[in-house]
């Protein structure tokens, strides 16, 4: 049967026949899993670093002490990947731009910007040591003083029970090798689920389960973490019939689960026999 | 009383947390990078997390060295009006100054001093904008804010890719409420005008900077939602109009109002909130999905 969205292509296919499609240039270098939000040291509680991405720039505030003691902030207003004409860069960095020392009027009088002055002090690179993105490489140099740390997403409360609901997405595998069966996680017919999240209100575990059948389905069962504004699932991945004896588990990681406006994306990672599956899911929260 | 600043404070949250999350829910998340267009050099972050903010205020001491304050713990709290203009909660708490360890040297967290300098309140307003008023050392001060716009999540979105190479996405529009009881159930073109379970994304063939988001209803019709897309901040928005029918339409002014607003986007896909207009009926819900091609 044909889906919806594949019908609309081929209308729009022919909608669009007459246009000229302008293949836009641009970079997709984008740092993922999105980089925003408050990092710290919990070995250095005192000093932290914020980040905001928006297209392919991430801006950085480094919030540190000078050599008196005294509160001082860098600003970096453009972190990009170096070889931005790269179509396929690493997801996970790194991105590197100038940092800035900038001085200007004091908070209590009026402000006039054009008493700003802004100094170039040095470089500032980001980087995410692994795909889990929790932990983030920073590495940075001012007035030629060369800093390398690591840092986490800064957690102050957890966002665990807004996760409950029934959404409607899809789980898609984007990387298997190629000697790898199809994963038993899809239905046959198409990519569109179900996702039922029930989280446990005695404790961090989750479960999402979805339908792949007629009385098959898969479930995964797993401990729910907050990584900052993001979150995690560790667990196990089961597929398979109501009717059959328990199916093996498989070692499931959800990372990067961001929920906002009803809605949540996530990617993962799962272990089935020797290999090795990642991709992403998510949908829109229907109830 | 001294506390370290970046630190989880989670035991400050009050006891009508309950009550102020369900409205806060409602409100737009304020995470961020905010500043005064007029006076570009000094600037506001925040981090919002459940029902707690935590802010930095990155200014400029009377050496006009830079200098940084830290909330830590900012409340939720419901604005119980009458205060037009403003959104439906607010934040407020303690306003942190804190001293530490050269950065180019081992830190010592025991070396952080921190001494509470006033308060931050940060009260959201329906235009979008920011009112932060602030006391420190005893003087208040009061400056509106807007978020900062550097770059365009538009090519997260539709992957800068025209309509026969759009975008596919699993997901759907929900609508959670309507303006009354009377209004009949949204029409989303299908055979029982259910909303679609996966719809196409591109660039607009219409114009630059706008989008097109469209899903097949039967033998060669579509629905349509086309628009200018505008990035305000890490959020985007799309105001645009909707159509159904036989395909060769463009939705055009005279078609339903719909907007798009605080669009969160990221590579795996999108969310945002969602407005239907049509007549006296006002559908409101939220529309998203999950990326299954690229």
């Amino acid at each position: 049967m044909e889906s919806q969205v594949s019908a609309f292509r081929r209308t729009a296919a022919r909608f669009a026949a007459a246009l000229v499609a302008a293949v836009s240039l641009a970079s997709n270098a984008t740092l993922r899993p999105d980089p925003s939000g408050l990092w710290y040291d919990a070995n250095e509680s005192g000093w932290g670093l914020t980040l905001d991405q928006q297209g392919n720039i991430v801006f950085a505030v480094l919030f540190v002490y000078d050599a008196s003691g005294h509160p001082a902030w860098y600003v970096a207003s453009s972190i990009v990947e170096p070889n931005d004409i790269n179509p396929l860069p690493p997801p996970g960095g790194p991105f590197s731009g100038a940092l800035y020392r900038t001085t200007g009027p004091y908070f209590g009088g009026a402000f006039d910007p054009h008493a700003v002055t802004a100094t170039q002090v040095g470089t500032i690179s980001i980087a995410y040591p692994d795909a889990t993105g929790e932990s983030l490489g920073v590495d940075y140099t001012i007035d030629g003083v060369h800093v390398v740390k690591t840092v986490q997403r800064q957690t102050w409360q957890d966002e665990y029970i807004d996760f409950s609901g029934v959404y409607q997405g899809a789980a898609v595998v984007d990387s298997q090798a190629a000697a790898c069966p199809p994963p038993a996680i899809s239905p046959p017919l198409g990519l569109v689920t179900a996702f039922n999240v029930a989280p446990s209100f005695s404790s961090h575990k989750v479960r999402i389960g979805w339908s792949t059948g007629v009385d098959t389905g898969c479930t995964i069962d797993g401990t729910y973490r907050q990584t900052g504004r993001l979150a995690a699932i560790d667990g196990s991945l089961a597929c398979g019939s109501i009717d059959a004896p328990p199916p093996a588990l498989m070692p499931v990681t959800l990372g990067g689960i961001d929920f906002n406006n009803g809605a949540f994306t996530a990617s993962f990672r799962f272990q089935q026999a020797s290999c090795t599956y990642t991709g992403h899911l998510g949908g829109v929260r229907i109830r | 009383m001294k506390r370290k600043a970046f630190a989880p404070l989670v035991s400050l949250v009050t006891a009508f947390l309950g009550e102020a999350h369900a409205i806060a829910a409602a409100s737009p998340d304020p995470t961020g990078l905010w500043y005064d267009a007029q006076e570009s050099g000094w600037g506001l972050t925040i981090a919002k997390q459940g029902d707690v903010a935590f802010a930095v205020l990155f200014v400029y001491d009377e050496a006009r060295r830079p200098a940084w304050y830290a909330a830590s713990g900012l409340h939720t709290a419901v604005n119980f009006g009458p205060n037009p203009g403003a959104a439906d909660v607010f934040y407020v708490g303690k306003l942190y100054r804190t001293s530490g360890p050269w950065f180019g040297a081992a830190f010592d967290p025991a070396a952080v001093t921190i001494s509470e300098a006033g308060t931050l309140e940060l009260a959201p307003a329906l235009d979008g904008t920011l009112k932060a008023i602030y006391v420190i050392d005893g003087s208040t001060y009061v400056k509106t804010v807007q978020r900062q716009t550097w770059d365009s999540n538009l090519a997260l979105l539709t992957g800068a890719k025209p309509i026969v190479q759009s975008i596919v996405y699993a997901g759907r529009a929900v609508i959670t409420s309507t303006t009354s009881g009377d209004c009949p159930q949204l029409d989303f073109g299908g055979p029982a005008g259910e909303p679609p379970s996966q719809f196409a994304a591109s660039t607009s063939p219409f114009g630059p900077n706008r989008v097109l988001i469209g899903w097949g209803t039967g033998t060669d019709t579509v629905c349509l939602i086309e628009g200018p897309y505008t990035q305000t901040g890490q959020l985007g928005s799309i105001s645009g109009h909707m159509r159904c029918g036989p395909i060769g339409f463009t939705p055009a002014a005279g078609d339903p109002q719909v907007d798009i607003t605080e669009i969160a986007a990221n590579t795996h896909g999108f969310a945002g909130a969602f407005s239907y207009q049509s007549g006296g009926c006002k559908y409101t819900g939220h529309f998203g999905g999950v990326r299954v091609t690229d």
